[in-house]
């Protein structure tokens, strides 16, 4: 384990109205950056027992949706400069939009600016969609991806 | 500009379809898939535009198929798999049937390609190598060469027409060009100016020039150019750049053999066509490209590959994210 003590957000939830919800039903096509942090929330870090938000790795404020073209941008804030987990989290979370979204929608992974020393590496490696959907091919890799994801939902 | 108009809608793959191409004498259609399994189509003899899949390869891969293509003499089916294998299938009985893997990449086989003889193959993968095969007289199939090079995987890659020279295009956002010399093949060029992984290329006609498309959202055309000096020799120069045509990825690219219209497919779900403006056309020292039709939105996921009809020059197939091939008739300006 490499940030053997994380610092851990307090994590307060906050139920949406009634309005709110019964307005994303009638315009289902349409997604705001609050439904997707909803789905990336609860991803449990590969390291610790804790949720990305409870450590800060993903912010609502990280997220930026446009739906004219259907283009969804999440950064994410690995918790250490040098985190080799960084590709496990990226491919969680893209993994964990692709399974909830339509495939119209395009998803685009990227760590936060300046918050790891292989920004350039990891941002290629976690867009091309040929390397990660042949990850996910690795037994060994889809079973840590799948039990990140376990509590979702 | 021109239209495409959709000629049929072929389901029945149950994953992401990565890949298209058509049997040289324009009749089949063979789609690699995701789902592990080639399928092969054809328009269904006396009913023109329904189509229906004949023949389902499945079983002999264990991951997914990345790329099918068919020899140029009609004889040969090869299919490139994540799997580590690429299988040669004997396509001239009536049976579609495999003959035999060719084994020697690390992992994934991204890209398979035959030469114009029909005798020769080259695969390229995730292990960064470009691999050269060769068809011998007993019907084994021999290693000729493993070419280094490449920093990272090798998406594709693509003979020339008259076998002049290889192409392989790669995730270090360069394009190499291998030749045969005296001994063995090596690289004469590394051909730098994507600032993206380059996912494809694709030549003209006669060879003297090729386009590549890339991550970075551009096409590059590249051209054939004398070395002053140096009797028979050649060097690739980028003479053109569309760059404001796509909004994402551009992740296939064909050049019709005998129209020289160039479709695209990319990760923004469209087909696009262009084409070499009359004025400053191939010959000129900065051809222009022009768009000339675009789909209009019917695939609901990524365009992976488009490819042309060899025999019908106006047919086009693009296959996408959305597990369907799409058959396209481009319709010229009237």
């Amino acid at each position: 384990m490499e940030n053997i003590n994380p610092e851990i957000k307090e994590v307060v939830r906050t139920d949406r109205t009634l309005e709110d919800n019964a307005f994303i039903e009638e315009i289902e096509d349409e997604i705001d950056t609050e439904e997707v942090f909803d789905l990336i929330r609860d991803i449990t870090d590969p390291e610790h027992p804790l949720t990305l938000e409870q450590l800060n790795v993903v912010k609502k404020q990280q997220i930026s949706v446009e739906n004219k073209r259907r283009l969804i941008k999440v950064e994410f804030t690995p918790t250490i400069p040098h985190c080799s987990m960084s590709t496990i989290i990226g491919l969680c979370i893209r993994v964990r939009l692709m399974r909830s979204l339509p495939n119209r929608w395009k998803v685009d992974v990227k760590i936060f600016p300046g918050t790891h020393q292989s920004e350039d590496a990891l941002n290629k490696q976690l867009n091309d969609k040929e390397r990660c959907i042949a990850a996910l091919e690795n037994p060994a890799l889809r079973k840590v991806v799948n039990r990140c994801l376990e509590d979702c939902d | 500009g021109g239209r495409l108009e959709e000629v049929a809608c072929l389901s029945g793959h149950e994953e992401r379809i990565w890949n298209a191409n058509w049997s040289p004498c324009g009749k089949y259609l063979a789609t690699a898939s995701a789902d592990k399994t080639v399928r092969i189509w054809r328009e269904i003899p006396g009913q023109s535009g329904k189509w229906e899949c004949c023949s389902l390869l499945e079983g002999t891969h264990n991951r997914t198929v990345r790329e099918v293509e068919w020899s140029p003499d009609g004889k040969f089916l090869a299919t490139a798999s994540f799997d580590a294998t690429t299988y040669i299938w004997a396509a001239d009985r009536s049976e579609i049937t495999p003959l035999l893997p060719l084994e020697g990449h690390e992992n994934e086989v991204k890209s398979v390609s035959w030469d114009a003889t029909s005798r020769s193959l080259a695969t390229s993968g995730r292990d960064k190598s470009v691999w050269i095969w060769q068809l011998e007289p007993d019907g084994e199939w021999e290693v000729v060469s493993v070419l280094h090079g490449h920093s990272q995987d090798v998406k594709s890659v693509q003979w020339h027409p008259k076998r002049e020279c290889l192409l392989s295009a790669s995730y270090d956002d360069t394009i190499r060009v291998w030749k045969e010399g005296d001994d063995d093949w090596y690289c004469s060029e590394t051909l730098k100016g994507h600032t993206g992984t380059v996912w494809e290329t694709s030549f003209c006609g006669d060879g003297a020039h090729f386009v590549s498309c890339s991550d970075d959202k551009t096409l590059r055309f590249w051209r054939r150019s004398a070395v002053k000096g140096i009797p028979n020799a050649f060097r690739w120069e980028s003479v053109s750049i569309v760059g404001d045509e796509h909004l994402r990825t551009i992740f296939s690219v064909d050049w019709n053999k005998s129209n020289g219209l160039i479709a695209t497919g990319d990760g923004d779900n469209h087909v696009r066509v262009f084409q070499m403006d009359a004025v400053w056309g191939l010959d000129s020292d900065t051809p222009q490209v022009v768009a000339v039709a675009r789909d209009s939105d019917t695939h609901t996921g990524d365009v992976n590959c488009v490819r042309w009809n060899p025999v019908h020059a106006d047919m086009l197939v693009s296959v996408s994210d959305d597990c369907t091939a799409r058959i396209w008739r481009y319709v010229p300006p009237s």
